[in-house]
């Protein structure tokens, strides 16, 4: 029995030796990645983002807002942080974390839809997180929301379980290696969707025939107010969307109305501007969508402008 | 509590340690531990089950003392009975219920009547038809005197309720594993370090191999009318590793468990995708069960003697049983059936028994024949597991009817960086399965490498596991 015990106390230091300089490596290594889900979070730690304006929200914002229009027309220059299936707790995390290692930006775009405000405790995509987990922001969202578990917090390199490739890329980085995985495919956070109609709208009416019902969380509700609040008081300007989603699969969500009042609510509380785009010409058009709920390339581009059109003649 | 669970990763040091340092290697205090421990193992996922196992636990105890001075052959025939029926019944009920009262409306519907009953809505407790077929081997050989019945009601609770084994097996046999819960155990390094070797085998094929396969394959089988042919034989693949990852990797893990407290469990895989023919397969494949079936069910029909016939409906019998021991659905009986279709010409032209050895014993390769043979066994099996993962009889035809179309020939949908990933993974699996396919699995032939060899070996198997993780599944045989 004593040599099992010493052989297992041996062989468990020397595992532990491996793990924590596997999660070094591969943390620093992450921490240079390009690759989609790291990108903005690399540039961010490593204060490469020089914007006045900046764009925060879900997929709504990552794949419709275009900075490059949105530069020319009101001549800043602007970065998204749009991420998938978001709603404003992680969007204001990664918000935090950029004040926490960039300049103050001028503008804040704040792109709300119908999910923003809605309940909802995952972390999504919580991988991207994984290489900051030793960041106190961070490390407390993650800890409040679904996705890493308690031994992430606490065993060396556990984090990444599961993450093959972003390990290898990891990696790869660490060593001055540059993989074809580790690519950015976005520009300035945008990723354009060239793509056509999709089926998702036929299959999410087949799923819910009679609509679907959001969930409002006030706490998000809250959040969100409290953000404004903060950027009014460090001057900020702080800008609302509500951006356009197909006319057809606007009935499918029963308190669309109440919740885009609630955005207006919100926005005159604050005095701040809120432009709804939910009824626009655009919405009119498939051609212009990918699915029901976002714009392809060229509404995006359409869109971009437009959106950025009004904020000028807005200021 | 699952086997790759943090929560098991805690429990199970924690009962070594009591079980080797806190009960001075008393064998009734650790008789008594294990109990404690396999219940607490149960109850974690529902405890209110615990009164199933309690309950078939008190059952055949007491009938096994009453068979013991029970000479009248019909009053030992009652108690028999009475020890088939309870664990049958609750067996019956939570199992099978539905499915027989749903077939029954159709069968009268079929004819005209219209009779309304309810379905109920049954939770299926976890490893029910394991620990009931554990039980009953008891009742039966003791009925069969085959086995002296047990005074020692924690022995037998700790063999009924065995932690490693309790929800998935091996159905362990009452003549193997009871007596040792009688003999004083005392801690063996070398069936420890072998017992934590297969854990981490296990492991690697439940969460690198199975866990990984069953995303691919759920994903096809799921939607498989909208894959081509060749796709589909790709998810049918796919789940051949994942129900062979996932039931031999838990094996594993229960045996490796075992031996870290000094008991033998029997081999319940002994590396099937090798094997040359059906018979074999079914020789290496859930030994557990196919010998359960064999000695209590097979045997006592006439097995292979008598006539053709007998011996065509013996097999018949036997493999649709087994198919339906696996759940209530049309599915799993097709898929014994076939399986009775693929070993009956090996019977009746008695030659069933000429695989008996390691495929290609003390060569590094097989014969181009063995290799033949080896793959068109698999091919056969793969086409077998078509049926086990269908949704539904009509589900397993139409994903056949669309393999057999011109589609087949088309690209292969969803092949991408994961695709290629999982086949390295199978790759690896494959080898070292090759590579140590003499043993009882397949690391028990490490200890002839140096230290510091096995040591990096053991190393890169946990960064395996760690890095190749798949979305954590449920063990497939925790629904039978």
């Amino acid at each position: 029995m004593k040599k099992f015990i010493q052989n297992i106390i041996i062989f468990s230091i020397i595992l532990t030796i491996v793990l924590v300089l596997l999660d070094v490596i591969v943390t620093k290594g992450l921490r240079k990645s390009n690759a989609f889900e790291f990108d903005d979070l690399t540039k961010i730690y490593n204060s490469q983002i020089d914007a006045n304006l900046v764009i925060n929200g879900s997929s709504k914002a990552l794949c419709q807002i275009d900075p490059k229009i949105v530069d020319e027309v009101l001549s800043v220059q602007s970065y998204n942080f749009g991420m998938n299936g978001t709603g404003i707790e992680l969007q204001n995390l990664v918000y935090n974390l950029y004040r926490k290692y960039n300049k103050k930006p001028d503008y804040i775009i704040q792109i709300v839809s119908s999910g923003t405000l809605e309940k909802n405790e995952n972390m999504h995509e919580y991988k991207r997180y994984a290489p900051y987990l030793n960041d106190s922001l961070v490390r407390e969202k993650a800890q409040d929301l679904n996705g890493f578990e308690k031994v992430d917090f606490y065993i060396p390199f556990i984090k990444y379980s599961g993450f093959s490739i972003e390990v290898i890329n990891g990696f790869g980085n660490f060593f001055g290696i540059k993989l074809p995985s580790d690519t950015n495919k976005k520009y300035k956070g945008y990723y354009a969707h060239n793509a056509q109609w999709n089926s998702s709208f036929e299959k999410f009416k087949v799923t819910y025939p009679n609509g679907k019902e959001i969930i409002i969380d006030n706490k998000l509700i809250k959040q969100l107010d409290t953000s404004i609040k903060k950027a009014i008081q460090e001057e900020i300007n702080f800008i609302m969307i509500y951006p356009p989603t197909y006319y057809e699969a606007q009935p499918y969500i029963t308190n669309r109305e109440k919740i885009i009042n609630t955005y207006k609510a919100i926005a005159n509380n604050n005095k701040i501007l809120f432009l709804d785009f939910s009824s626009d010409k655009i919405t009119k058009s498939k051609e212009y969508f990918y699915d029901s709920q976002h714009l392809n390339k060229k509404g995006a581009e359409i869109f971009t402008k437009k959106l950025s059109l009004r904020i000028k003649d807005e200021n | 509590m699952l086997f790759n669970s943090i929560d098991f990763a805690i429990f199970l040091p924690i009962v070594f340690i009591l079980y080797w340092f806190a009960t001075n290697n008393n064998l009734k205090l650790q008789n008594f531990l294990i109990v404690a421990a396999s219940y607490l193992f149960y109850g974690w996922w529902d405890w209110r089950f615990l009164s199933l196992i309690l309950f078939s636990t008190i059952v055949d105890y007491t009938v096994g003392r009453k068979l013991r001075i029970e000479e009248n052959q019909t009053k030992r025939k009652i108690l028999l009975w009475t020890s088939i029926l309870v664990n049958l019944g609750f067996l019956g009920f939570f199992k099978y219920y539905n499915f027989f009262l749903d077939n029954f409306i159709t069968a009268f519907s079929f004819f005209g009547s219209e009779i309304k009953a309810n379905s109920l809505n049954i939770i299926l407790p976890v490893g029910i038809s394991f620990y009931t077929f554990q039980t009953l081997s008891y009742t039966i050989d003791v009925y069969k005197r085959k086995l002296e019945p047990t005074k020692d009601f924690i022995a037998f609770s700790a063999f009924v309720s065995f932690f490693p084994q309790l929800v998935a097996g091996p159905i362990e046999r009452a003549t193997n594993l009871l007596p040792q819960f009688y003999k004083k155990r005392t801690f063996d390094y070398s069936k420890a370090v072998d017992g934590m070797r297969q854990i981490l085998w296990g492991l690697f094929k439940k969460i690198v191999i199975a866990d990984n396969c069953a995303e691919y394959a759920n994903l096809i089988f799921n939607n498989s009318a909208d894959y081509s042919g060749s796709t589909l034989v790709l998810g049918a693949l796919f789940f051949t590793f994942q129900i062979y990852g996932d039931f031999s990797g838990y094996s594993d893990i229960a045996i490796g468990t075992s031996r870290l407290f000094g008991f033998n469990l029997m081999q319940n895989f002994n590396f099937p995708y090798f094997s040359r023919d059906i018979a074999e397969f079914w020789r290496r494949w859930h030994i557990s069960l196919s010998t359960w079936f064999r000695d209590y069910l097979y045997i006592p029909l006439g097995g292979s003697r008598g006539g053709t016939w007998m011996k065509v409906r013996n097999i018949f019998v036997i493999f649709i049983v087994s198919g339906f021991w696996h759940g209530a659905n049309w599915t799993f009986i097709v898929w014994g059936a076939l399986n009775a279709i693929y070993f009956l010409p090996l019977l009746l032209t008695n030659n069933n028994r000429n695989n008996m050895g390691t495929v290609a014993q003390g060569k590094i390769l097989p014969s181009i024949k063995e290799l033949a043979l080896m793959l068109l066994t698999f091919g056969l099996t793969v086409f077998a597991w078509i049926f086990f993962r269908a949704n539904n009889i009509e589900h397993a035809f139409s994903y056949v009817s669309e393999i057999f179309s011109s589609s087949l020939f088309s690209p292969i949908q969803e092949f991408n960086m994961k695709t290629i990933k999982l086949i390295f993974l199978i790759i690896i699996l494959v080898v070292i399965e090759w590579i140590g396919r003499s043993h009882m699995h397949a690391l028990e032939g490490l200890p002839q490498y140096r230290q510091i060899v096995r040591w990096m070996f053991y190393i890169a198997l946990i960064l395996m596991i760690i890095i190749f993780s798949g979305s954590r599944q449920e063990f497939i045989y925790f629904q039978f």
